[in-house]
């Protein structure tokens, strides 16, 4: 045997033997078809994951697996976000998500379902994505009638008794449900629901819809919207310059940060409440999450960032258990973990409800401008859900 | 009884609001025969100017309403001078694309340059303070609203009529040819055109400013939607109508609002299209429109 064979067979033999030692952890590829612009841009969870899946890669070693964010903007469309989702499953993305909408997320979870992806929304809410039998579609939030239940638990503890209710078929049950649930729990602590009035998302004059608050004969000590940022924020600042001094009472669309300067004078914020999906302003894990963020140049905004962070972690705590980059396999190991830690949590877990995740829900008041927690419960009783 | 009056002062508060857009839209129409959509982002710009003004240290309402008229104006100027000016003897279709491209462009530009997310100006705070005149609450901002449209309105009327550039404006909108034979120029007349829908959108951009506190990229987009059917109910080339096409519309979005059970609040939009189509059937060409020949469409 010459040198040179010698030296080729040892070669060889040391690659078979390395051959496992080299062996890489599974890529999850997560395709995002964020709402970067539009409507929902302020409730986008896409900068939190790309920050989380960063911190995560960056930790993990040759075995860990590795994830992959795929982000592109759906301009809040529910149609491009839908044509983005096939873009990403061709990709061979393993999870994906869209505008936090039925109309998005329905078809998304269809067309996944024949590649065994994951539809994972981390700021749904919304009751339909749990009606329509889909295995394939998993909230990072809890859905809209237990944050509704929360609120209307703060509110009765606060004194609210006679509400106003508004509605908007813009957001589909979002916003023209959880109005009605917020009431239906408000009856149940013995309060009622003496109005109800439409809007279109997008109001800048709710003069009308004020001046039919006052004309009502029972007069309201609440009035309660599930709306995005400025029209909720216009909207207090609107109420409390005619003269309504009572609750202002909402979702987890009041939570940006832009609340506060849309609202713009910090006394109107004394009786507005609203439930969210996890606590910020204490200095706890999210705060120092969205700093971190912030400082690796993260355009982070909020609490949704956060949510966009958990649903990277569980995928990487599912893509870790599993240890494979097989969807199938991903979504069951999702929903098999006992629970992850999380930015938000200190065990995130879908074992129970499969489809949602089941957690305390803060409800935040404002004290001298800032924000407070005024609740974290798990609501007794919750309307609509079985 | 008050109700209705509190009502009836709404209704005129968001009907000054859709004519002075419908002015705006209507002078660079009645002009050039261009509806331009792009009318929203000159509102935008405006807005966004104050925004940056407020973040160098600006104060100032009056520093704000100044630099918002001042900076529509020059936005519209720039619009037709650098994206109209080149079609302007093109089809009407490729005005109506430019429009759209514009528009498209700014928005994108906002997008991607300032932010996708609303940015908080409150400077305009001010503006919008509510006060009581016995039971009714009253808004200095729909008092201002409502008297910029008449004052814009008279202005409108008196420059169109009394001034030499007025005159040749109006003769413009009837034949520009025949108007540039006698020795009128037109680059003159339809900047002009351009400068006075720059400042209206100047003024809009306070007026929507004050009111919501923030700016968004598709801040005047929405609004410049109901301008358009303000000018088609009122009657496309006139400024009468769309003065008048505002009021209507404005009345009627109140009306639906106040009147639509609770129930069938998701209808309220489609309502006031339909409420406008029957308005259209009944004169076709607008309340205040010219009939215009079509050309014989029997079957």
């Amino acid at each position: 045997m010459s040198h040179r064979s010698l030296l080729l067979g040892t070669a060889a033999a040391l690659a078979l033997f390395a051959g496992p030692a080299l062996a890489e952890g599974p890529t999850i590829k997560i395709g995002l078809a964020a709402s970067l612009t539009g409507d929902f841009a302020p409730y986008s969870e896409a900068e939190g994951a790309r920050c989380m899946a960063d911190q995560l890669n960056k930790a993990a070693g040759p075995d860990d697996p590795k994830i992959e964010i795929l982000i592109e903007d759906s301009r809040s469309d529910a149609q491009l976000s839908v044509s983005l989702g096939q873009k990403f499953l061709d990709e061979k993305a393993q999870v994906i998500a869209g505008v936090p909408f039925p109309d998005a997320l329905i078809p998304m979870s269809q067309m996944a379902a024949s590649y065994g992806a994951t539809v994972y929304s981390a700021p749904n809410t919304q009751v339909e994505m749990h009606e329509v039998g889909l295995d394939n579609f998993i909230a990072g939030a809890v859905p809209d009638p237990m944050n509704a239940a929360a609120t209307a638990v703060a509110v009765a503890a606060a004194g609210g008794k006679a509400t106003v209710i508004l509605t908007s078929e813009d957001g589909a049950s979002w916003s023209a449900k959880t109005p009605e649930w917020f009431g239906e729990a408000l009856e149940k602590t013995g309060g009622k629901v003496v109005g109800k009035l439409a809007y279109s998302f997008g109001t800048t004059d709710w003069s009308p819809q004020i001046a039919e608050i006052k004309a009502f004969a029972d007069k309201p000590d609440t009035v309660y919207v599930c709306g995005p940022v400025p029209d909720v924020g216009i909207l207090v600042r609107q109420l409390r310059s005619n003269g309504f001094d009572g609750i202002v009472a909402g979702c987890d669309g009041f939570d940006d940060p832009s609340l506060e300067e849309t609202v713009g004078n910090p006394a109107y914020l004394d009786k507005v409440m609203f439930a969210t999906h996890g606590v910020m302003g204490d200095g706890g894990q999210i705060d120092q999450f969205i700093a971190a963020c912030k400082a690796a140049g993260y355009k982070v905004n909020g609490i949704f960032d956060a949510l966009g962070a958990d649903m990277v972690q569980v995928v990487y705590d599912a893509a870790k258990a599993s240890g494979s980059d097989d969807p199938v396999k991903l979504r069951e190991a999702i929903r098999a973990s006992d629970g992850s830690k999380t930015v938000m949590s200190d065990n995130l877990s879908f074992k129970e409800k499969l489809a949602y995740p089941v957690k305390t829900i803060p409800v935040i008041g404002f004290k001298d401008g800032k924000r407070v927690v005024i609740a974290d419960d798990v609501p007794v009783f919750v309307p609509y859900l079985k | 009884m008050d109700y209705a009056i509190q009502q009836i002062v709404n209704a005129l508060a968001f009907g000054s609001e859709y004519a002075l857009l419908a002015l705006g839209l209507a002078l660079v129409f009645s002009i050039m025969g261009l509806v331009n959509f792009a009318h929203g982002e000159i509102i935008a710009v405006a807005g966004y100017s104050v925004f940056f003004a407020v973040a160098l240290g600006l104060q100032s309402v009056l520093g704000a309403v100044t630099i918002a008229i001042v900076m529509g104006i020059v936005t519209a100027l720039v619009f037709e001078r650098v994206a109209f000016r080149p079609v302007r003897y093109a089809p009407t279709t490729t005005g109506l694309l430019t429009a759209f491209g514009v528009s498209i462009v700014v928005q994108n530009m906002l997008t991607l340059f300032v932010s996708p997310k609303a940015r908080a100006v409150p400077v305009l705070g001010p503006l919008n303070q509510t006060f009581f005149i016995g039971p009714y609450a009253v808004s200095s901002l729909q008092l201002l609203e409502l008297a910029v449209t008449i004052v814009a309105i008279v202005a409108l009327v008196l420059f169109l009529n009394r001034s030499l550039l007025g005159l040749a404006i109006r003769a413009a909108a009837r034949d520009f040819s025949t108007v540039r034979l006698m020795g009128v120029k037109a680059n003159r007349v339809i900047a002009t055109g351009f400068a006075l829908s720059g400042f209206l959108a100047g003024v809009v951009s306070v007026f929507i400013l004050a009111r919501r506190g923030s700016v968004e990229p598709d801040f005047g987009s929405a609004p410049v939607i109901k301008a358009f059917v303000a000018c088609v109910l009122g009657g496309f080339g006139s400024l009468a109508g769309a003065a008048v096409g505002g009021m209507v519309l404005g009345f009627l979005d109140v009306a639906i609002l106040v009147a639509l059970p609770q129930k069938f609040g998701g209808l309220r939009d489609a309502l006031t299209y339909f409420l406008v189509g029957v308005v259209l059937f009944w004169r076709p060409q607008g309340l205040l429109g010219r009939t215009v020949e079509l050309g014989d469409k029997e079957v």
